[in-house]
């Protein structure tokens, strides 16, 4: 695809202020680069057939659809946002830099919250590995920092495979042939649950992140976003840049906008964040998947035993971390079971931390400090 | 059926302002026939995993009002203030603050093991618990806060 000129931002100041001034250009961390850099920077392949020339023809009629697919149509609440949510159980900002790979980071970052919001533990450590699912899952896909991915191939990986935590595969940009990740990382995995394709529907959308915390999408980015700082974004200049992958952590019926998390660093947009106008860009028809939940394997932080439960059900012994919420023991035998129960009894009456190594909702293995 | 009989607690905490009078421990049925105690305890069932919250955590009122709207009694924030055992198959009774003598469920061992160590944990450590308690005056459900 031909890489446009860069834009002259007095020219786009102009254009913005003749459209009512919906959005507020910025100096970000996009802006400084070449417009190669920028382009380098998205990750979703143009959709097989569609024109260019032709991706806002049905903007009105999208974003009417939107509109009309209200939350409360489907029993969520009209607004919602993940960062004030009760908590914030939102993840760090992170940033692809000079590499296709936004729908590892669109993905990944999805599952973080959806790891964290379906437990209800704003706290939970979760930070999954963009590097394994892009450079180990992608690259088997063919996928290269140049040519981006589609994000429904990277939600099968995620079922189907995993991807490890970053700490077992630390995130730099540029192509790798899996080389770091780290041998131990079956014990350090993370899961999706199942995934829904929510292509063109923008009711289910929002029905998916109130009731999960986020979900990925693409967008098509034209040169103007790149500037974006604040305000409800809405296409106003310049021309195509490419596609690009986000994570939807909230939506406000009242505003008609969606809220996202980015991948270009907290420099750019509100604090890595920006809010998108229903039926702009394509948000809601490119490419939108939802995961109903993530299992997790792997040690977690230790933690307080706050509460142990059981009730009429033999070997039916739940755990209530401190980071974690509910987990069940998972002794498999009846002995065993009541000696975890003794080990956790024990730190909770000593007010001592403890440290659970967790498999699908169940723990495994206890050290009771 | 068996013929062996099983006895109550026969003494209130010494804290306790329970009079001897109201001392449970008249003569019991021993055991549950396989089927009699398959039936009792799948119509008892309530939940598989835990539902309500810690009383710290965001939600905590609503899951405790979920759980009171179903047909057992509940029994929220209160301490173990005695316990009581003897020597016969799976007979634990707990003293619940300001509520007396109950029975821990009886119906399997897994179970029961579980619960008593609750209950003897509630009582050593003195926190809080909350606890289901089914028509036949057992405890089915420990929560230890």
């Amino acid at each position: 695809m031909p890489i446009n000129q860069s834009m002259d931002l007095g020219l786009l100041r102009a254009a913005l202020d003749d459209a009512g001034a919906p959005w507020q250009i910025s100096y970000t961390s996009m802006t400084a680069l070449t417009e190669e850099e920028r382009v380098l920077r998205l990750g979703v392949p143009p959709t097989p057939g569609l024109d260019p020339e032709e991706l806002e023809n049905d903007k009105e009629s999208r974003a009417q659809a939107a509109r009309m697919a209200t939350a409360d149509s489907v029993g969520a609440p009209a607004a919602f946002d993940l960062r004030s949510a009760g908590a914030d159980y939102t993840t760090r900002v992170k940033d692809q830099g000079g590499c296709g790979s936004c729908v590892a980071f669109g993905v990944a970052g999805a599952m973080e919250h959806v790891a964290r919001y379906t437990r209800r533990a704003a706290g939970l450590a979760v930070d999954f590995s963009e590097a394994h699912l892009f450079y180990c899952h992608g690259r088997n896909a063919g996928a290269r920092c140049n040519t981006g991915w589609w994000p429904d191939q990277a939600y099968n990986a995620c079922r189907d495979i995993g991807i490890t935590f970053g700490d077992y595969y630390p995130y730099t940009a540029g192509d790798q042939a899996c080389s770091g990740l780290n041998a131990d990382w079956p014990n350090r995995l993370a899961r999706v649950v199942s995934w829904e394709n929510l292509n063109n529907n923008p009711a289910r959308m929002k029905e998916f992140i109130s009731t999960y915390g986020s979900i990925t999408a693409c967008l098509d980015v034209f040169q103007d976003f790149f500037s974006y700082g604040g305000g409800v974004y809405r296409h106003v200049s310049g021309g195509y840049a490419g596609g690009h992958c986000v994570v939807l952590v909230g939506y406000d019926d009242s505003a008609g906008c969606w809220i996202a998390k980015n991948s270009w660093g907290r420099g750019w947009g509100t604090g890595g964040y920006f809010k998108i106008a229903y039926g702009e860009c394509r948000i809601e028809s490119y490419q939108t998947i939802g995961a109903t939940g993530v299992r997790l394997r792997a040690w977690l932080p230790d933690q307080q035993v706050v509460s142990l439960w059981s009730n009429e059900a033999d070997g039916n012994v739940w755990t209530y971390g401190s980071v974690r919420g509910w987990l069940k023991l998972d002794g498999g035998n009846l002995v065993t079971n009541q000696a975890m129960l003794a080990e956790l009894a024990a730190s909770k009456a000593a007010n001592r931390a403890v440290g659970l190594f967790e498999d699908d909702g169940s723990v495994q293995q206890i050290y009771a400090w | 059926m068996s013929t062996e009989t099983e006895t109550g607690p026969q003494q209130s905490p010494p804290s306790g302002d329970a009079v001897v009078t109201d001392i449970p421990g008249q003569t019991r049925p021993a055991r549950f026939s396989p089927d009699e105690v398959e039936a009792r305890t799948t119509a008892a069932e309530q939940s598989t995993r835990p539902t309500l919250l810690p009383p710290s955590a965001e939600g905590a009122e609503g899951a405790l009002a979920a759980a009171q709207a179903v047909t057992a009694t509940w029994h929220t924030n209160l301490t173990v203030t005695a316990m009581w055992s003897i020597n016969e198959t799976r007979n634990a009774w707990i003293n619940i603050q300001n509520v007396g003598w109950r029975k821990i469920y009886n119906g399997r061992d897994g179970a029961y093991m579980a619960l008593v160590a609750l209950a003897g944990q509630a009582r050593q450590t003195g926190r809080a618990t909350s606890m289901r308690e089914e028509a036949d005056a057992m405890i089915y459900e420990i929560y230890l806060w």
